[in-house]
C-alpha cells in the first residue's frame, strides 16, 4: 500500500538527515519525476514523505576555492538563468535548455535529475565531462557526516545510485575548469520537444590552438547509465582536431557504445546517430 | 446590452469570432470531469494485463473488504446488457452477415486485449476505487496473442473467438473482377504499392469521463457524458441497458475533442449505469490518459496492396486493392465499415477511373478495438489513390501534374456518376489543382531547394489532391424558439466538440432571419430537448443542422407573413420579408421579426387563422452526401544525418462549397492537416509480441507539438453544392485526407536522390535513415 | 494529513490534505476551480499549467504540499473582473482554440513565455517555447498567431498602465 503516515517539511539539513536516519522516507524535491513514477506504479510512496524544498543548505550556486558548488535543489531554470553556468559550463547550460519544457524546468532540480539516474538524464552527460562530484550528507551518529564521490561512480544503473537510504544529496561540486576549456551538448529525440533522448552527447576539452587536451566525452541513453567514453576520449587526447582525429574518435565511439533496442530506436540506429552526431559536434569544434 | 452592430457583419461568409470562447478562455467550460454532484461514488475499471487468455476466475473478495468499497461488478452482473450493433448491414462475399457484430460488455471467459475490461469497482472516492481495483485478482491463463492483421489471417494464428473461424468476421469484395482483370490485361503500365495506414490513438485532449445518475422514483437514468449527439447516445445507451428511450436522459456539456471516438457506447458505460441503478447513487468515472491508451477505440490500421492500371496515354483504367483491416479485439459500430466500405469509395477521388475493385479482410486481433478517427477511411482512400498516381507517374514517365489533369473529372462532365455509385454534383478539380500550384509558388521551388541543399538538407515537395464523401446528413432537428427574454434559441441534434457550431449556426440564422447574432443561442446537449438528430460525424453537421435551420427559418417566415398581415392589416400576399423585417410592399408599414414574436406572445384576441407563435419545429429530411475536395501541397526537409523530416511549407486550396465562417473552417483544415502530418511522420501504436502496448503514454507516443507543425497557407475555391440549401460541403475531415498523401509524396520526392521510391507511414527518423542509407543498413543489421 | 495554506487567485486558502494530493486536485476538487484541466498523467500535455509565484508549472506533477505558502494563479484568476487578460483576448481574436480543453494551459504558458522572453516573439521562438503544451485540434497555427499578438498586447497594456 502507498499510504503515507507522515509528512515532513524540514527547515534545515540537520532536520532532514535526522528524518532520513530515523526511517523509511520518500524524498520529494521538484516532484516532476516522482509524481509520474508513483502514478504509473513504478514507485510507491514510503510511510514518510519528506519535502526538502525548505532546506536552505540545499540551494545556491557559489564559486569558491576553484570549485563551483550547485545546491541539489537548484532548479533547471535557475541554472539556465545563471550567467556563470552559461559562460563557463556551456555544455551543462545547453543540456538545461533542452531539458523537458519550461513548466518542468521551473520545478525540476539538478539533484533530482541525478538521483533519478535515468540513462537519458539530460544533465548527467555534461556533468560527467565536468568531472562533477556529488556531496552526500547523513547523520549516522548524532552529527552530520559528508562524503564526496565522483558522479561516474555514483550512477550505478538505470534508476540506481550509490546513495544510501540515510543519505541526502546535498550539492554537486565542479572543479572550475582551466583556461581554454569549452563544452557542448547534443540531444536527439525522435522529436524535438520534451523527449526522453534517443541519444545524447556531451563533450568538454581544453583547447590550445588546434590541440585538444583533458578531453571528456560522455554519452546518454546508450548504456544502463550515462557513461564516459574512454576510447573516444583517447582518440582525441593531445592531438590536433583534424579529419583523422575525428574519424578515429567516431570509429571509437561507434565501437564502444552498446545501446539497447527499444520502441524509440534500434541499437543499430542509436550507434549510427552516436557516430553522426559526434562527427557533427567535432566538425563544429574543428571549424570554430 | 452590447452596442448595436450591423447584422451583415455576422452573416454567412464572415469570420465571426466565436461566441463559445468567452467561457473557454476563462476556464468556465463545463467538461464531463468538471461535473460533481452530492453523494457521488467513483468507479474504477479493472483491466486485463494480458492480450489474450482464458479468464479462469475473478477474485473480488479481498477488494470488496477494502475501505470505502461499495460494490464490484463483473461480466456475470452485466450479462443482460448488449452494446448496439453496427448500424451498417455488412455482408461477406458469400452473403453471410458480419459475425460477432456486437461489442462485449466485460470480459467473461476470455480476455482479448491488454485493457479489456474485467470488473468495475465502485467506492467512496476515486483513490479508494483505484486502490481496490488493484486488489481485484483476475486469474488469467495466457494464450499466444496476435496483433497484426496479416499474421491473424495466417494459418496457425491464435484463434481469438471460438465461433469466428480464422479471426475473420467479415470478408468483403467490391467491384467487377472480370472487367478489372480485363483492364489490367490491356494496361500499358501498372503501378503497384503496398500501403500501410498505421494505427494511431485518437488522443482527444480531454480523456473520457462521465457521471451517471438513476432516479428510482421515475426509473430514469441521467447520463452526463461526452457524445457526438445526445439523441443517438440516448437511444444507444437505452438500447444497451434494455430500457425505453424515455427512461434515459443524456446531457453533454463541453467535449474536449472527439474526432469520432466519443460518439459510441463503451462497455464502461453499461457497467456504470448498472452501478448507479444498483447502488442508487450517482457514479462518476474519469479515465486517466494511460488508461485511455488501451480503453479508447483507436484509429486506422490498414495494410493494402494497391495496383493502378494505365493506358499508354496515362488514362487510369482500373484501381485494384486487396488488403487487411485490423479491427482490434471487438467489432465496434464503425470499425469494420471503415475498412469494408469507406476506403475504396473514397479512393475514387477526383478521377474518372472507371473501375475500382476492393478485396478486404477485416481481421480480429488482440489489440484495442478500432473505431472512427477523423475521416474514418476517407484519408486512407485518398492516400492510396494519390500515392498510386505518383507511382504511376514515376513508372510511366508522365509528369504527375499532367497525369492528374488527364484523369480529372472535368467540370463539363458534372454531375458525374462514378463507378462506385456516387454522383458528384459540383467541383472543378483541374482549376483547383492549378490554383493550388500557383498558391504554393510552385515555380519558386527550385530556389528553395537550392537553399536547403546549401544547408545540407534534402528537400522534396508533394501533392495531395483529395475528394471525400461526407456522411449523408441524416434526419435532423431544426427548432427555432423565440424566447421570453427576447433571445432566440436554435435546438439541433448535431453536437459541438470544438467545431464552433454555436457561432456557425447562429450565422446561418442571422443570414436567414436577420436576427442579431448576440440574441441567438444554440442548444445541442440535452436529449430531453433534442427530439431527433443524427449527431456530428462524417463532416456533415453544416449540411444537416444548417439545412434544418434554413428550412425552419422558412417556416418562421411563412408564419410571420401571415401574422404580420394581421398586425399590419394587409393581404398576406403583400407582405415581404427582408433582413429581419416584415413589411407591406410599397409602404412604410413594417414590423421586425423579434417584435412580431413578442407581439404574438402578449397579444390577445387575434383572429383564429393568425399564428400564435413564430416558433418553428422542423426536421430536415435525410439528404445526399457532399463532396468536399481540395489540393494540398507540402514541402519537406530531411536531415540526412539523422533522418528527421520537417514539414517546412504547407499550402492548401479547398473546395468546401459555401463557407459560413472562413475563420472556423480554416481552423478545421489546420487541425485536420496536423493530424495527418502526425500520422505520416510520427504517430504509431506499437505492440510487442505478447500484445503489450509499447507506446502507452505521451512519452513514447509522439503526438505532434507546435515545433513540428508548419505554418499554413490556405485558400478557398468553392463550387457550390447542389444537395443542400446552403451549398456547403463539410470540412471537418478534409485536412487529413489531403495531408497524408501531400506529406508522403513530398518525402518520397526528397529521398529520390537516395533511390527511394516509396516510404510507409509513419516516416520516423529511423525509418527514413534506414531507407536513405539502404545498403549500409542491411549490411549492419 | 498535511496542512497547506496558499494564495490562489488572490484569496488565501487553507486545508488539510492527504500529502499525495496534487496541486491540480487541490485546485479542482477542493477549490472547485475546474478551468485547470488534466489531459495526461505523464506531465506531457500542459493542460494543467498554472503559475506558482509567477512562473509556470504543471500542477499535475506538483504536490499541493510543496506550494505551501505560495501564490498560485489559475486561468480563473487571469482576467481583471470583466476585463480579459490580453492573452485571453488574443486567443479569441485569432481563433486559437477549438474544443478549449488545452486552452487554459496554453494561455497560462503563453503568459509565462512573454514574462520570460519578452513581447517581441518570433514564430520559431513561440513554437519552441510551446514544447510543454499539446493541442490536438488546432494544428497550432492560430495558437502561435494568438501568442504573438497577445505578447504585443501585453506590452501595450503594460505601457498604458505606466
Amino acid at each position: 500500500m502507498s499510504d503515507i503516515t507522515a509528512y515532513a517539511a524540514p527547515r534545515s539539513l540537520d532536520e532532514a538527515v535526522s528524518l532520513l536516519q530515523a526511517g523509511d522516507v520518500t524524498i520529494l524535491a521538484g516532484g516532476t519525476d516522482l509524481t509520474p513514477q508513483t502514478k504509473s506504479g513504478k514507485l510507491t510512496f514510503r510511510p514518510t514523505l519528506m519535502n526538502i524544498r525548505r532546506v536552505p543548505e540545499l540551494s545556491g550556486l557559489t564559486e569558491s576555492g576553484g570549485v563551483m558548488r550547485i545546491g541539489a535543489l537548484t532548479t533547471i531554470s535557475s541554472l539556465l538563468a545563471s550567467p556563470l553556468i552559461h559562460e563557463r559550463f556551456n555544455g551543462l547550460w545547453q543540456a538545461c535548455d533542452h531539458f523537458a519544457s519550461d513548466q518542468i524546468r521551473n520545478a525540476a532540480t539538478i539533484g533530482g535529475n541525478i538521483c533519478n539516474a535515468s540513462p537519458a538524464g539530460d544533465t548527467l552527460t555534461p556533468l560527467l565531462t565536468l568531472d562533477a562530484r556529488v556531496v552526500l550528507a547523513s547523520k549516522p551518529n548524532g552529527s552530520i557526516v559528508r562524503r564526496t564521490t565522483p558522479l561516474g561512480e555514483f550512477l550505478t544503473g538505470p534508476g540506481r545510485t550509490a546513495r544510501q537510504p540515510a543519505e541526502l544529496l546535498e550539492a554537486i561540486e565542479i572543479p572550475m575548469p582551466p583556461e581554454g576549456f569549452f563544452s557542448a551538448f547534443f540531444k536527439f529525440g525522435t522529436r524535438p520537444a520534451l523527449d526522453i533522448s534517443v541519444i545524447s552527447i556531451a563533450i568538454g576539452a581544453v583547447r590550445d590552438g588546434r590541440k585538444l587536451t583533458r578531453v571528456r566525452i560522455a554519452f546518454g541513453a546508450v548504456a544502463p547509465t550515462a557513461i564516459r567514453a574512454a576510447a573516444t576520449e583517447a582518440a582525441l587526447e593531445g592531438r590536433p582536431i583534424d579529419a583523422a582525429a575525428i574519424d578515429a574518435a567516431v570509429a571509437a565511439a561507434v565501437n564502444e557504445t552498446k545501446p539497447v533496442s527499444d520502441v524509440r530506436a534500434s541499437s543499430w540506429y542509436r550507434r549510427e546517430l552516436v557516430g553522426n552526431m559526434l562527427r557533427r559536434m567535432l566538425d563544429h569544434v574543428a571549424n570554430s | 446590452m452590447s452596442a448595436p452592430t450591423d447584422i451583415s457583419d455576422f452573416s454567412i461568409g464572415k469570420p465571426v469570432r466565436r461566441s463559445e470562447d468567452a467561457a473557454l478562455i476563462q476556464g468556465r467550460g463545463r467538461y464531463s470531469d468538471d461535473i460533481a454532484v452530492d453523494g457521488q461514488a467513483f468507479g474504477a475499471v479493472v483491466r486485463s494485463r494480458y492480450a489474450h487468455g482464458r479468464l479462469r476466475s475473478v477474485n473480488i473478495e479481498a477488494a470488496k473488504g477494502m475501505p470505502g468499497v461499495l460494490a464490484i461488478y463483473t461480466a456475470a452482473d452485466l450479462a443482460a446488457y448488449v452494446a448496439p450493433r453496427s448500424p451498417f448491414a455488412l455482408k461477406s462475399i458469400d452473403g453471410s452477415p458480419m459475425l460477432g457484430a456486437t461489442t462485449a460488455t466485460f470480459a467473461k471467459d476470455k480476455v482479448r486485449f491488454v485493457g479489456d475490461p474485467i470488473a468495475l469497482v465502485v467506492a467512496e472516492s476515486e483513490i479508494l476505487a483505484r486502490e481496490a481495483a488493484e486488489a481485484v485478482e483476475a486469474n488469467i491463463e495466457p494464450l499466444p496473442a496476435v496483433t497484426d492483421a496479416r499474421a491473424a489471417a495466417a494459418p496457425g494464428a491464435p484463434q481469438i473467438y471460438d465461433d469466428i473461424p480464422g479471426n475473420l468476421p467479415l470478408h468483403t469484395h467490391f467491384g467487377d473482377i472480370d472487367k478489372v482483370t480485363d483492364a489490367f490485361s490491356r494496361a500499358a503500365h501498372v503501378a503497384r504499392l503496398r500501403l500501410v495506414s498505421n494505427r494511431v490513438v485518437v488522443a482527444a485532449m480531454e480523456p473520457r469521463a462521465a457521471l451517471f445518475e438513476y432516479d428510482p422514483a421515475s426509473e430514469r437514468f441521467t447520463a452526463h457524458i461526452q457524445s457526438q449527439g445526445v439523441f443517438g447516445m440516448r437511444n444507444n445507451l437505452a438500447a444497451a441497458m434494455g430500457v425505453p428511450p424515455e427512461k434515459m436522459r443524456v446531457l453533454t456539456g463541453q467535449v474536449g475533442g472527439s474526432f469520432g471516438m466519443k460518439g459510441v457506447v463503451f462497455p464502461e458505460y453499461m457497467a456504470l449505469l448498472h452501478a448507479a441503478r444498483d447502488l442508487k447513487r450517482p457514479v462518476k468515472w474519469s479515465e486517466q490518459r494511460t488508461e485511455s491508451f488501451v480503453s479508447d477505440h483507436q484509429g486506422r490500421d490498414h495494410d493494402i496492396d494497391a495496383e493502378l492500371a494505365l493506358a499508354a496515354d496515362g488514362t487510369f483504367l482500373a484501381l485494384r486493392m486487396s488488403g487487411y483491416g485490423n479491427i482490434g479485439a471487438y467489432v465496434t459500430p464503425f470499425g469494420a465499415m471503415i475498412a469494408a466500405l469507406n476506403i475504396h469509395r473514397n479512393a475514387q477521388s477526383v478521377y474518372r477511373t472507371p473501375l475500382i475493385e476492393m478485396h478486404m479482410r477485416c481481421m480480429l486481433t488482440n489489440t484495442p478495438p478500432i473505431g472512427a478517427y477523423r475521416g474514418a477511411g476517407r484519408p486512407e482512400g485518398n492516400y492510396i489513390m494519390e500515392r498510386m498516381v505518383e507511382e504511376a507517374a514515376r513508372i510511366s514517365g508522365i509528369d504527375p501534374i499532367d497525369l492528374r489533369r488527364r484523369n480529372h473529372i472535368r467540370p463539363e462532365q458534372i454531375p458525374f456518376a462514378t463507378g462506385i455509385g456516387t454522383i458528384y454534383d459540383s467541383g472543378d478539380f483541374t482549376g483547383l489543382l492549378d490554383e493550388a500550384i500557383e498558391a504554393a509558388d510552385w515555380n519558386g521551388y527550385a530556389q528553395r531547394k537550392a537553399e536547403s541543399v546549401a544547408r545540407g538538407k534534402l528537400r522534396g515537395r508533394g501533392i495531395g489532391q483529395y475528394l471525400e464523401i461526407t456522411a449523408p446528413p441524416t434526419n435532423e432537428l431544426g427548432k427555432i424558439d423565440f424566447d421570453e427574454d427576447g433571445g432566440v434559441t436554435i435546438t439541433t441534434g448535431t453536437l459541438d466538440f470544438g467545431q464552433g457550431h454555436a457561432t456557425t449556426f447562429a450565422q446561418v440564422l442571422v443570414d436567414k432571419l436577420g436576427i442579431p447574432f448576440d440574441r441567438i443561442r444554440v442548444v445541442q446537449g440535452d436529449s430531453d430537448r433534442v427530439t431527433i438528430g443524427g449527431g456530428t460525424g462524417g463532416s456533415k453537421s453544416i449540411m444537416a443542422s444548417g439545412a434544418a435551420i434554413v428550412e425552419a427559418g422558412d417556416k418562421v417566415i411563412e408564419a410571420g407573413k401571415l401574422a404580420a398581415s394581421h398586425l399590419l392589416e394587409a393581404a398576406v400576399s403583400d407582405i415581404v420579408f427582408s433582413r429581419g423585417v416584415f413589411s407591406v410592399a410599397g409602404t412604410d408599414r413594417q414590423i421586425g421579426v423579434l417584435e412580431l414574436a413578442r407581439r404574438l406572445r402578449v397579444a390577445t384576441g387575434l383572429p383564429t387563422d393568425c399564428p400564435v407563435t413564430l416558433n418553428a419545429v422542423h426536421v430536415h429530411k435525410a439528404s445526399p452526401s457532399a463532396y468536399p475536395n481540395g489540393c494540398h501541397i507540402a514541402e519537406v526537409e530531411v536531415d540526412p544525418d539523422t533522418g528527421t523530416v520537417a514539414v517546412v511549407r504547407y499550402t492548401m486550396t479547398n473546395d468546401f462549397g459555401t463557407v459560413v465562417n472562413p475563420m472556423i473552417v480554416a481552423g478545421q483544415a489546420h487541425g485536420g492537416v496536423m493530424q495527418g502530418v502526425g500520422q505520416a511522420l510520427m504517430e504509431r501504436v506499437v505492440f510487442d509480441r505478447d500484445g503489450q502496448i509499447l507506446t502507452g503514454s505521451f512519452t513514447d507516443y509522439a503526438l505532434p507539438r507546435a515545433s513540428e507543425a508548419p505554418p499554413f497557407v490556405i485558400r478557398n475555391r468553392p463550387t457550390i453544392a447542389t444537395t443542400n440549401p446552403l451549398g456547403a460541403k463539410g470540412c471537418g475531415e478534409a485536412g487529413c485526407a489531403g495531408a497524408l498523401p501531400a506529406v508522403m509524396n513530398a518525402l518520397v520526392d526528397a529521398l529520390k536522390p537516395c533511390g527511394v521510391t516509396h516510404v510507409n507511414m509513419p516516416a520516423t527518423p529511423e525509418v527514413v535513415w534506414r531507407l536513405a542509407n539502404g545498403k549500409q543498413a542491411r549490411a549492419m543489421d | 494529513m498535511a496542512k497547506v495554506s496558499m494564495t490562489v487567485n488572490g484569496k488565501v486558502v487553507t486545508a488539510d490534505v492527504d500529502p499525495r494530493t496534487l496541486l491540480v486536485q487541490f485546485i479542482r476538487e477542493n477549490l472547485h476551480l475546474t478551468g485547470t484541466h488534466v489531459g495526461c498523467d505523464t506531465s506531457q500535455c500542459g493542460a494543467c499549467t498554472v503559475h506558482v509565484d509567477g512562473v509556470a508549472v504543471k500542477s499535475c506533477t506538483t504536490l499541493a504540499v510543496t506550494v505551501d505558502g505560495a501564490n498560485v494563479t489559475t486561468i480563473e484568476g487571469l482576467a481583471h473582473g470583466d476585463h480579459l487578460h490580453p492573452m485571453q483576448e488574443a486567443f479569441r481574436e485569432n481563433h486559437g482554440l477549438q474544443c478549449g480543453f488545452c486552452t487554459p494551459g496554453m494561455i497560462m504558458s503563453a503568459v509565462d513565455i512573454v514574462n520570460r522572453k519578452g513581447s517581441n516573439l518570433d514564430e520559431a521562438t513561440i513554437r519552441a517555447e510551446l514544447e510543454g503544451n499539446i493541442c490536438r485540434c488546432t494544428g497550432y497555427h492560430n495558437i502561435v498567431k494568438a501568442i504573438g499578438d497577445g505578447a504585443k498586447a501585453m506590452a501595450g497594456h503594460a505601457q498604458a498602465a505606466e
